[in-house]
């Protein structure tokens, strides 16, 4: 190893000169341009901007290996599977693709990893994988660096998918820590229409096994397509938890995210949608639960550029213990986006005196003919409905249980899947 | 007064009340026994609501003196939840409205914590559901308002209507009415006041808090007591009411004053 290397490049060092598990040899100049790229890119700090909240020193303490494969029997994880989903799955062990638990009754979807391709169709997606390392981040970087193999859903022009497609992803880790880097690639042509649930969790829960998921999600809505995408992150509380999605909507599409995080020690998602035609639709609806020492941080960008586009955004968060989220919400309304309709809205609901949470949305406006709005709260348990529900039997808990669940649902109900919808209403307390 | 009674619900003794520091209640006495119903009357800032809210165990204010006994023992130390459970009912004069809980599940939730509490069975939601939908009549409330969040944009009346709704399914020893009449048409009165008519029996009892004596035309009080000052200062049958109705408060100035 050079020895004129920074700490944090060394750091990065260490992991990208593991072998990898697949060398997939169509990934092999994505992956020297990463490599190369790194030298470039600065470990964040708390004194970048975006990266002022979080601290990842923690992160940082470890030695990460590449994790690798592991066994299990089917039926141990039939638990984590969409019963909606109809065994229209992807299923990826410690980041690999393992084909014999995955399936694709639909006609006229590709689900699966890229040597189910034919040579052809592998050189269109991997223009599209390589648009994502136009401008990396550090850990999007990271991701290409090792980029192995992908996770595929490719839905040919105007087929409307009924069943839902599930990527799941599990990991178990090792008592050394792991490095787990998916990346996933979603392809709506023009016309079709898809549901997805894209599910991340770790097979030990109780074991407090360290390790790092790094995924990247890149999806691309072509003219008049409709994205319907469920993201469920609930890792180990041992785990850390760095995530990219970059969407790019073409005319008239429609991208709907639900996003549910719960899991991970610490966890990052960057999502940034680009919209790329007039009537453009957006929705980005999440939910946060963060426990005990957890910090989750949730930073989301939308870029419009042509006129009449929308876009929804509602966050809301539930903090206790001495948990630490933030939310920064940027949307971006230049002169060519007239009669933009955007809404922003970011709620969180703080439980306890320990926990903490940054807000930050943000709208900024150059076209002049919009109607925007954005806005933040934090708020407590209301007493008065507190003692409301007891003056009618419920116990304390019962009726703190019962107000937090209510303020999940708004955001739960959404969600198209029922047996996932029970699942989370179970996981928020 | 302490009586051997044994058909008294609420006995009130000298209860002294405040809130943040700040005197509300100076010595309230109050008697109901089952099969009674009981009107207290005042002006703003009387106390009425604050003794409603106290027996129903509101967590705000605190008791300086005095006790409350509720089938003859004292529940100045219960819980609300507990005193709720043990057949107590406060009909809110500003029910709250909570987003994301279902009126139906919340009405069953609270319906099965009271059987459970008496060691009955509780309702699965599909016999549940037939309860309620005999107690709506009562109410003349749609079914549409169970599927809606609790009050989540209910209006005045409706909220009201939900209330007796409530109490009507928990079946109260003592339902306690603050201001049910506030806001409501003289339609939405006389349902209200139906729904709480329809409950009345020999083993419950009922307090009216009101400022007018129009509800009193469609329910009927054995009792109607005058707070002045945190304070029951005149005690009376139904006509009191009118009296007052003629009168005004005013004279109480003068009268409690000597």
């Amino acid at each position: 190893m050079a020895s004129n290397l920074s700490p944090d490049q060394e750091f990065l060092s260490r992991i990208v000169q593991q072998p990898f598990l697949q060398q997939e040899d169509s990934l092999q100049q994505l992956r020297k341009k990463a490599q190369e790229n790194f030298l470039q890119l600065q470990f964040p700090s708390k004194k970048d901007e975006d990266w002022q909240f979080i601290d990842l020193a923690d992160l940082k303490k470890y030695q990460y290996e590449i994790a690798q494969p592991f066994q299990v029997k089917a039926q141990d994880i039939t638990s984590f599977y969409l019963e909606e989903s109809n065994s229209s799955r992807l299923v990826c062990f410690n980041g690999v693709y393992q084909p014999y638990l995955s399936s694709n009754p639909i006609a006229g979807v590709y689900v699966g990893n890229l040597s189910g391709l034919t040579p052809n169709k592998k050189e269109k997606l991997i223009d599209y994988v390589n648009q994502g390392q136009a401008k990396p981040d550090y850990f999007t970087a990271l991701n290409y660096s090792g980029l192995s193999d992908l996770a595929i859903v490719w839905v040919e022009p105007d087929v409307e998918v009924k069943n839902p497609v599930q990527l799941f992803f599990l990991t178990s880790p090792n008592s050394s820590p792991n490095l787990v880097q998916p990346h996933i690639l979603i392809v709506v042509e023009k016309n079709s229409k898809l549901q997805l649930l894209e599910s991340y969790h770790c097979l030990d829960q109780d074991k407090d096994n360290i390790y790092w998921t790094n995924s990247v999600s890149q999806i691309f809505l072509a003219e008049n397509s409709g994205l319907e995408h469920t993201r469920l992150q609930d890792e180990s509380l041992s785990s850390f938890s760095t995530a990219k999605t970059s969407v790019f909507q073409k005319r008239n599409s429609q991208y709907k995210i639900l996003e549910i995080n719960l899991g991970a020690q610490l966890s990052r998602h960057d999502l940034h949608v680009t919209q790329l035609g007039e009537m453009t639709q957006t929705s980005l609806i999440g939910l946060v639960q963060a426990r005990g020492e957890q910090t989750i941080d949730i930073h989301t960008k939308v870029d419009l550029n042509y006129p009449n586009g929308i876009v929804e955004q509602l966050q809301k968060c539930i903090l206790s213990d001495r948990s630490n989220v933030v939310f920064n919400g940027k949307i971006i309304v230049p002169q060519a986006a007239q009669m933009t309709n955007a809404n922003q809205l970011n709620r969180n609901l703080l439980l306890s005196s320990g926990a903490k949470v940054n807000s930050k949305p943000e709208l900024q406006i150059t076209a002049d003919n919009v109607k925007c709005s954005h806005g933040a709260t934090v708020s407590q348990l209301e007493e008065d409905e507190i003692f409301y529900l007891r003056s009618r039997g419920l116990t304390l808990s019962h009726c703190k249980h019962l107000l937090v669940e209510a303020f999940a649902a708004e955001i739960i109900n959404q969600i198209s899947f029922s047996s996932l919808k029970q699942k989370l209403f179970a996981l928020i307390q | 007064m302490i009586t051997d009674n044994s058909s008294n619900i609420l006995s009130v003794r000298n209860l002294k009340a405040s809130i943040d520091g700040t005197p509300i209640l100076k010595g309230v006495n109050l008697e109901i026994n089952a099969g009674e119903i009981h009107a207290i009357m005042g002006r703003n800032g009387s106390g009425k609501s604050t003794l409603s809210k106290i027996i129903a165990g509101h967590p705000d204010y605190e008791v300086t003196a005095g006790e409350i006994i509720y089938q003859g023992k004292n529940i100045l130390e219960k819980e609300p939840d507990q005193r709720a459970l043990d057949g107590i009912f406060l009909a809110f004069q500003y029910p709250l409205e909570i987003p994301g809980v279902s009126n139906l599940d919340f009405l069953r939730v609270a319906y099965n914590a009271k059987q459970k509490h008496q060691g009955i069975e509780e309702l699965d939601a599909f016999d549940f559901e037939d309860l309620v939908h005999k107690k709506l009549d009562k109410v003349q409330m749609n079914s549409a308002f169970l599927e809606r969040s609790l009050n989540e944009g209910f209006s005045g009346g409706e909220k009201k209507r939900n209330e007796i709704l409530q109490m009507s399914i928990l079946e109260p020893t003592l339902g306690i009415l603050d201001e049910i009449d506030s806001g409501l048409d003289i339609d939405a009165l006389r349902i209200v006041a139906n729904g709480v008519n329809y409950l009345t029996s020999a083993d419950n009892c009922f307090l009216l808090i009101t400022h007018y004596q129009r509800l009193l035309n469609y329910i009927e009080p054995d009792y109607v007591h005058v707070m002045y000052d945190g304070k029951i200062v005149k005690t009376g049958g139904k006509d009191l009411a009118f009296e007052l109705e003629e009168t005004g408060y005013d004279f109480l100035d003068l009268e409690v004053a000597i």
